[in-house]
C-alpha cells in the first residue's frame, strides 16, 4: 500500500501545478493523494486510521479531481492527510482506500493551505512514451510511465 | 475540461494611451477589452494567457461597458485575477469563475493612537500576542467559538453584525465596513452541510499562503486632507487584515461549478472556457448561487471582524490600557473577489448591474450614497496591500473611476515568482532574519511560507498603484509601512 509519489511540480506563478506519473490510470490518484499530503504537510506520525472513498464519475479528470475534493474536506474537518493509498478502478467506479494520519498543527508542520482542487490546465492522457520527467521513483515501479496528469492546486 | 492557453489576443494589444490597452472586439466578443498597465508591466503580460481570459469574458452574455483588467491582472480561473466585468441585471449572467474561490477575500485597514516607538518596544511580545490569540496556518481552528446551526445561520445572514451582537466589536464598527458588513439577499439555506462543516470550526482565523496579520506605521502620505478625514497621519500606527471566506466560501465555489456548468448549457450559454460557467441572474442557478455568495461573504466580514476583536484585546492585555486609549479603529474594510448589484449610469441612463470584481477593489467616488457620511466627501478607502517587507498602499474612489470602471480598482501587488521560484531564491537565505535587519519582525507557521512568500515573489506593489492614480481611476492618499508580520 506504501509508495513514493510519482510527480512533479510544475512552474506556475500564483498556485501549485504537478504532473503525475504512472504506469496504470489508478497510480495517477495514489500518487495525487499522497502528493496532497506533501504539499499539505510534513513530518506526519501517529496512529493510523483507515478510511475509504468510493468515487463514481465518467472521464479519469472528474474522478481525479473528486477524490481530491473528498480528501480536502476529509483533511479539513477530520485533520486526516493520507500517507498510504490503494486504488482501484471498476468501469467509472474509483474505489479509493487510504492509510491517514491526524494533522496535529501543535506538532506537525503546515506548508501549504489548499483552497480548492481546479479544472484548470487539467488533464489526464495515456501516452507512448512519458514525457521527460525527473520525478521520484521507487524500486518496484514500472520505469516508462504511460500515463500522465497535470493538475491545478488553488493555494 | 481543460484551458486552452492559445495566447491568441496577447498579439492584439493596442495602446490607447500611456496607462490603457485595448483588445479590439472580434470573433464571439460583445465587447472590447480595456487594460490599465504601465509600459514596465506591458512584457509580462503580454506573455500570459490573463489577456485571453480579458477576451473571453467579453462573449459571456449581457456585459455592459468593456471587459475590464487592472494593473494587477495575472492568470486566473476563467476570469483573470485583476478582471471587472458588469452585466446588466436582466439580460446578464452570473458566474462563480468572476468572483473566485475565496468568495469576499478582503482587506481590513485599523489605525490607532498607540504610539510609534512604544508599540516597536514591545514588538515581539505584541506579535507573539497576536498569533497566540488568532488561529492561523494550515489546519487552523477556533476552540472558543463553536457555531451550532442556529448561530451559523445568523453568521450567514447577518455577517459582521452578528459579531457586534455578539459583543465581538462596536456598532461604529460596521460603519466602515463594506456595505456594513452585510451583503442583502444572502440564503443561508443554499449554503451545504458540507460548506457549514467545513467553515464552523474556522471562524476568526486567519488561513495561510497569502493571508496576513501586519502592523505597521503610516510613513508617506500624498494627501494630507484626506488623510486625516481618514484617521492617517504620519507614523500612526496601523493593523492590515487579509482574508476571506475560510473553507466554507472554497466549499460553496466548489459545488456551485458543476451547477453553473448544467446551467450554462441549459440557457444556451456559449463558454470559451468551462470555468467561465455562468447562470442568467434572473433564473433559478443565478438566484441560488447570489444568495449563497452573499452568505458566504458574510461569513468573510465576520471573520476579520472577530480577528479584529482579539487584535484589540492582545493591544489591551499587553499595553494594560483600554479602548478610549488605544483607539484601533476601523479606517475601512473592502472585499477583492465578490460579485455585486449595482446602480451605475450607463450612456445617460441608469441601470443596474452586477460587477463582478475578481482581485479588483470596488473604489466608490465621493458623494456615493454607499459611502460612510464621515467619508462622503473623500470617496471609499480603498487598501492595496504589498508584500511582507515593502509597503502598502491607502487610496479612495474617484468620479473618473466611477465613470470608466464601474468604481474598481487594483487589489494588489501580484506575485512575480512561482512558489518553485521563490523557494529557490530563499535556498540557503534566512528570510526571517533579512527582514528583521530591516526592522520588520515576522511570524509565520512555516518556513515554506516564508520563503514562498517573500518579498522578492512579489511585484512592487507601488508600480501597480501609480498607474491606478495616473489613470484618474482612483487616488493614492497614504502608504504603509510593516513593522511586524503575521503569516499562517
Amino acid at each position: 500500500m506504501r509508495r513514493i509519489p510519482q510527480y512533479e511540480w510544475l512552474e506556475h506563478t500564483a498556485d501549485i501545478k504537478i504532473r503525475l506519473h504512472g504506469a496504470r490510470e489508478t497510480d495517477l490518484y495514489e500518487s495525487a493523494a499522497l502528493a496532497m499530503t506533501e504539499i499539505i504537510a510534513e513530518g506526519l506520525d501517529g496512529e493510523e486510521i483507515d478510511r475509504s472513498f468510493t468515487i463514481c464519475r465518467p472521464t479519469p479528470e472528474e474522478r481525479l479531481v473528486e477524490l481530491l475534493r473528498e480528501l480536502l474536506f476529509c483533511f479539513d474537518v477530520h485533520r486526516l492527510l493520507p500517507v498510504a493509498v490503494k486504488a482501484h478502478l471498476h468501469g467509472d467506479q474509483l474505489q479509493v482506500a487510504t492509510r491517514c494520519l491526524t494533522f496535529d498543527p501543535n506538532h506537525h508542520v503546515g506548508l501549504r493551505e489548499i483552497k480548492a482542487i481546479t479544472y484548470h490546465e487539467l488533464k489526464v492522457e495515456r501516452e507512448k512514451a512519458a514525457p521527460k520527467t525527473n520525478a521520484r521513483r521507487d524500486q518496484d515501479y514500472i520505469e516508462t510511465p504511460i500515463w500522465f496528469a497535470d493538475l491545478v492546486f488553488d493555494v | 475540461m481543460s484551458k486552452q492557453s492559445s495566447r491568441k489576443h496577447a498579439g492584439n494589444l493596442e495602446r490607447v494611451d500611456d496607462i490603457r490597452w485595448r483588445i479590439a472586439r472580434t470573433g464571439a466578443m460583445r465587447t472590447e477589452g480595456l487594460i490599465f498597465l504601465g509600459d514596465e508591466l506591458v512584457e509580462s503580460v503580454r506573455n500570459d494567457p490573463c489577456l485571453d481570459q480579458v477576451s473571453n469574458v467579453a462573449q459571456l452574455p449581457g456585459i455592459v461597458g468593456p471587459s475590464m483588467a487592472m494593473p494587477d491582472i495575472h492568470w486566473g480561473y476563467g476570469f483573470p485575477i485583476g478582471g471587472v466585468a458588469a452585466f446588466d441585471a436582466s439580460s446578464g449572467i452570473i458566474s462563480p469563475g468572476g468572483v473566485g474561490f475565496d468568495i469576499n477575500c478582503g482587506v481590513r485597514l485599523l489605525r490607532s493612537d498607540l504610539e510609534l516607538d512604544a508599540v516597536r518596544r514591545s514588538l515581539g511580545d505584541l506579535l507573539n500576542g497576536l498569533y497566540a490569540r488568532i488561529p492561523a496556518g494550515v489546519g487552523a481552528t477556533r476552540q472558543d467559538i463553536r457555531l451550532d446551526p442556529k448561530a451559523m445561520d445568523a453568521v450567514l445572514s447577518q455577517g459582521a453584525r452578528w459579531c457586534i451582537r455578539q459583543g465581538h466589536g462596536t456598532e461604529r464598527d460596521l460603519e466602515f465596513i463594506e456595505d456594513r458588513g452585510c451583503i442583502e439577499g444572502a440564503r443561508p439555506d443554499q449554503v451545504s452541510p458540507r460548506a457549514r462543516t467545513r467553515g464552523a470550526p474556522q471562524l476568526g482565523t486567519l488561513g495561510s499562503g497569502n493571508h496576513f496579520c501586519e502592523i505597521g506605521y503610516v510613513d508617506e502620505i500624498y494627501d494630507e486632507t484626506v488623510a486625516r478625514i481618514l484617521g492617517l497621519e504620519l507614523n500612526t500606527v496601523t493593523f492590515l487584515i487579509h482574508t476571506g471566506s475560510r473553507g466554507l466560501g472554497y466549499q460553496v465555489c466548489d459545488e456551485f461549478l458543476p451547477v453553473m456548468l448544467e446551467a450554462s448549457r441549459k440557457y444556451g450559454i456559449d463558454l470559451p472556457d468551462p470555468q467561465l460557467c455562468a447562470a442568467p441572474l434572473d433564473s433559478e442557478q443565478g438566484r441560488a448561487y447570489l444568495g449563497a455568495m452573499a452568505a458566504a461573504a458574510n461569513y468573510a466580514f465576520a471573520n476579520r471582524q472577530l480577528i479584529t476583536a482579539q487584535l484589540r484585546l492582545c493591544v489591551e492585555q499587553l499595553f494594560q490600557i483600554g479602548p478610549a486609549s488605544h483607539r484601533i479603529e476601523l479606517v475601512y474594510d473592502v472585499a477583492h473577489n465578490i460579485a455585486k448589484l449595482e446602480v451605475h449610469q450607463v450612456q445617460g441612463a441608469q441601470r443596474r448591474l452586477c460587477v463582478h470584481r475578481k482581485g479588483a477593489t470596488r473604489a466608490f467616488p465621493p458623494g456615493h450614497p454607499d459611502l460612510p457620511a464621515a467619508y462622503s466627501q473623500i470617496g471609499q478607502p480603498v487598501l492595496v496591500p504589498g508584500d511582507m517587507g515593502r509597503y502598502s498602499f491607502v487610496l479612495v474612489g474617484t468620479q473618473m473611476g466611477y465613470q470608466e470602471t464601474f468604481g474598481s480598482t487594483c487589489h494588489g501587488a501580484g506575485r512575480l515568482l512561482s512558489r518553485m521560484a521563490a523557494k529557490k531564491k530563499a535556498h540557503k537565505r534566512d528570510i526571517t532574519a533579512e527582514l528583521k535587519r530591516q526592522g520588520i519582525r515576522l511570524r509565520a507557521a512555516s518556513r515554506a511560507t516564508v520563503n514562498e512568500e517573500m518579498p522578492e515573489a512579489y511585484k512592487d506593489v507601488s508600480s501597480v498603484v501609480d498607474v491606478v492614480h495616473r489613470a484618474g481611476i482612483a487616488k493614492k492618499v497614504a502608504r504603509l509601512k510593516p513593522i511586524a508580520v503575521m503569516k499562517g
